[in-house]
């Protein structure tokens, strides 16, 4: 079957000549070998699994809260070990220092004092919550989960795009896209080491007894979830489910004397971690929005008591700001003293004069967001905009410029992705997990986006976007004795001839 | 552990289940029953349809015309089957009970799940040419049995014995008990006022047909062999201890389902009393209540004390 023709960038599985990269070149031949009949026999089967069991996301807006299938893309993203290697240390060193900045910002805030990011920047983000001043979560863990967005550059770097502090879904997609895959399409795993993500409940599950503020043997952890209506509903089940801990409402919880309890059918249970998956403005009415229901009425008193934990800890989204975003190579060098393993986005803030000036003079040739917008809602992608749709955004940049920043279109890397009947070439980004307990451990692998529009550069899956399992590849063992090797093997299988 | 918000969907996953079971089962009985009769006798093929509607009267349905070529009946079928306007359609049960299910996934395994979502999805994504053919509709209702009984069996081999289960179960055996019940006061009193009048053979079809809607004519069989008089299809219905859908098994598996539920002490309690008394008066009061001329207004007081039952476990939520 005929593999399609590569987009401007960077191609993940093929090289400039249009030969499959090494590590690609098994999955290029075992799919090419398939015939479209098969490959839509397994894709109907995709299908019915996706919707079995429930693997879908509310669409906001759509009639009646609409429920769609995340779209999903059988040819697996490979990441060969080096390159792996690379992005956990890169990851593991800005996870590191985003927690050093959130405590110090809640805390003395020498960042701020030696000038590195201006107060006035800090101060006016609706993430950062004065109220929270002084107090540190269990063990100064803020981001208990932070979900990275990498992308690829036309030379092949991987760039940050974001990260995302507060709760980034997506986790269970990557765990039941393997789980598709392998059901589906089999063979394809034959060949490659491929380094499993199913332990990620558990990791996850560690690091939130880690923080638990009563250090008794399974103390009480819950998801806190919005409800039904919220998009990610099924992540939210799925972990608690994974996990063996409850799933609850706001409504399911209470405070009483600084302490969080559960009602269950044989009454109240104390609370000790709460993994939230809802957003600090809506967790407690009464130090945020007042007309939130989602949340408890409380909350925040047993937080800063310091007898509940809050998974991520309330606040933490300042540091995944747009705004802020552009000062974290400054961030990690200022933590850290070291460079920053990852390279990132060259960046245009709003709120500075001449950054300004140039975004205005540039909307044509830039991608401009809002630094509080999220999904690419918000976002105006100059060079593919209209003279009326920039001539409109100009008036919001110039009405509020502190909550733009703007960035160069990146050239994206490109994926070969089978859509009617043929394998084309999609830009893809990638979403790795880390996980901060009592040490920060990286999920090998991650939610690998696809823009399935043909030359789109947005992957959400708001915006018609779809995923792909990402392939970790183990590193290869080092040399030993052959000799040792089979004798081991012997002993395992009780001695075979 | 259990939250209470929980321990009320699990309760109403159960009931919605056994209702979808107990319709799908119920059509294809009145159908086979009907189509058996249609020739031979119009009224007895009608008062098939009857029963079947007075059983389950929220479907608003009308009798259908059994002589009309089959196309009154196959409206009727798909009502049953498919029309989610229509609140005990299999359908609209599997419906409920996918909503239900979504709110406490967690809870379940990816079995259930699966072949839950599965069933839905297969009944409601049939063509509507299928939906105008006779022997199709049949064949639909029988695909669609087999999954509901795919999910029960799911459901009773991958989870766990805890005080979900007892939630779980409690709103199985609760609608069933009930459903046992309004085909017998559904049934009775057609058989009764016919009972002078009929063909041996008429009368054992009709008798095999009421216990083939409440799925016990095989254990019926096995305690009285092929004979099938009033009482003792009554009695066995009522009081046999042995059988799953006699209403004294079901107020049994209720009691002993309450007794796992943890509580308050306020609510689970009365609950455990009220079902208590049913069960001591469906083991003491057998004889005295055949007896009577009948068997009806025993029949009543049990239910009360289920609709009873009931409002504590689904005011549970709220109590709290």
């Amino acid at each position: 079957m005929e593999w399609a023709t590569r987009l401007s960038g960077y191609d993940e599985a093929f090289d400039r000549d249009g030969f499959p990269r090494e590590h690609y070149q098994t999955v290029v031949e075992s799919l090419g070998a398939l015939d479209n009949g098969q490959i839509k026999r397994r894709g109907q089967l995709q299908n019915i699994s996706l919707r079995n069991q429930g693997i879908t996301f509310n669409v906001y807006g759509a009639d009646g809260g609409e429920e769609r299938i995340f779209p999903f893309d059988f040819v697996p993203r490979v990441v060969p070990a080096h390159e792996w290697q690379i992005i956990e240390r890169g990851l593991i060193q800005r996870v590191t220092a985003l927690n050093l900045f959130l405590r110090d910002l809640y805390t003395e805030q020498k960042v701020l004092k030696d000038g590195l990011i201006p107060w006035d920047l800090i101060l006016s983000r609706p993430e950062y919550v004065r109220q929270l001043m002084g107090v540190l979560p269990p063990h100064k863990v803020f981001t208990h989960v932070t979900g990275t967005d990498l992308v690829r550059d036309a030379d092949g770097t991987y760039r940050v795009l974001e990260d995302n502090c507060r709760c980034p879904s997506g986790v269970s997609y990557v765990i039941e896209n393997r789980n598709i895959l392998q059901r589906t399409f089999p063979e394809l795993f034959a060949n490659y080491p491929v380094r499993p993500v199913r332990d990620y409940p558990d990791m996850l599950l560690e690091a939130l007894e880690f923080v638990s503020p009563r250090k008794l043997r399974g103390g009480l952890i819950v998801v806190l979830s919005p409800g039904r209506a919220n998009s990610a509903y099924f992540e939210h089940s799925f972990l608690a489910r994974e996990m063996g801990v409850l799933l609850v409402e706001g409504s399911d919880l209470v405070v009483d004397g600084n302490h969080v309890f559960v009602r269950t059918t044989g009454g109240r249970r104390q609370v000790d971690v709460i993994y939230r998956r809802i957003d600090d403005e809506f967790l407690d009415p009464l130090v945020f929005r007042r007309d939130s229901v989602l949340g408890v009425p409380g909350l925040m008193n047993a937080y800063r008591e310091g007898n509940v934990a809050l998974a991520n800890a309330p606040g933490a989204g300042v540091a995944d700001d747009k705004a802020v975003y552009p000062y974290m190579p400054d961030v990690i060098r200022y933590y850290l003293g070291e460079e920053p393993i990852l390279a990132q986005v060259s960046t245009y803030i709003g709120a500075r004069p001449i950054d300004l000036k140039y975004i205005l003079d540039n909307l044509d040739k830039l991608v401009v967001k809002q630094t509080d917008g999220a999904g690419g809602y918000g976002m105006l992608m100059g060079p593919f905009a209209t003279k009326a749709e920039i001539e409109e955004y100009r008036k919001g940049v110039e009405a509020e410029p502190g909550r733009y920043i703007a960035q160069p279109l990146v050239e994206i890397s490109a994926h070969p992705t089978y859509l009617e009947g043929k394998f084309v070439a999609r830009r893809v980004d990638l979403r790795p997990y880390v996980v901060y307990g009592d040490r920060i451990k990286v999920l090998p692998g991650g939610l690998t986006r696809v823009a399935l529009k043909d030359g789109s550069y947005v992957v959400n899956s708001s915006q018609g976007g779809g995923s792909k399992d990402t392939w970790v590849l183990e590193a290869p063992r080092p040399e030993t004795n052959g000799d040792e090797e089979v004798n081991g093997d012997l002993d395992v299988n009780g001695g075979q001839d | 552990m259990l939250l209470a918000r929980v321990a009320q969907s699990l309760y109403w996953l159960g009931r919605y289940l056994e209702r979808a079971e107990n319709a799908n089962r119920h059509l294809l009985v009145a159908r086979a029953f009907s189509l058996e009769f249609e020739g031979l006798d119009q009224t007895m093929a009608r008062a098939e349809w009857q029963a079947l509607l007075d059983t389950m009267p929220a479907s608003g349905l009308a009798i259908p015309d059994t002589s009309a070529r089959g196309t009154a009946v196959i409206k009727t079928m798909r009502s049953f089957l498919i029309d989610e306007e229509n609140p005990v359609s299999v359908a609209s049960s599997l419906n409920r009970a996918r909503d239900n299910a979504r709110t406490v996934n967690e809870r379940l395994t990816r079995e259930v799940v699966d072949y839950l979502n599965d069933g839905y999805r297969r009944l409601i994504a049939h063509r509507e040419d299928e939906w105008n053919d006779a022997g199709r509709i049949n064949e639909i209702a029988e695909e669609t049995h087999g999954s509901i009984l795919t999910i029960l069996g799911a459901m009773e081999n991958t989870l766990s014995r805890d005080e979900g289960w007892g939630y779980l179960k409690s709103g199985e055996a609760m609608e069933r008990t009930q459903h046992t019940i309004f085909v017998l006061k559904a049934r009775l009193p057609i058989m009764e006022h016919w009972a002078g009048g009929m063909d041996s053979p008429i009368s054992h079809a009709a008798w095999r047909s009421v216990l083939r809607s409440v799925a016990s004519l095989e254990n019926y069989r096995q305690v009285h062999g092929p004979r099938f008089e009033e009482a003792d299809v009554v009695r066995f219905l009522v009081f046999d201890s042995a059988t799953p859908r006699s209403v004294n098994t079901g107020v049994r598996r209720i009691v002993g389902y309450l007794r796992s539920m943890a509580s308050d002490g306020r609510n689970i309690p009365t609950a455990a009393r009220c079902m208590g008394k049913a069960a001591a008066q469906l083991e003491f009061e057998e004889e005295e209540a055949m007896a009577r001329e009948s068997i009806l207004p025993f029949l009543e007081d049990i239910q009360w004390q289920l609709v009873q039952t009931h409002e504590i476990l689904t005011g549970e939520a709220r109590s709290f």
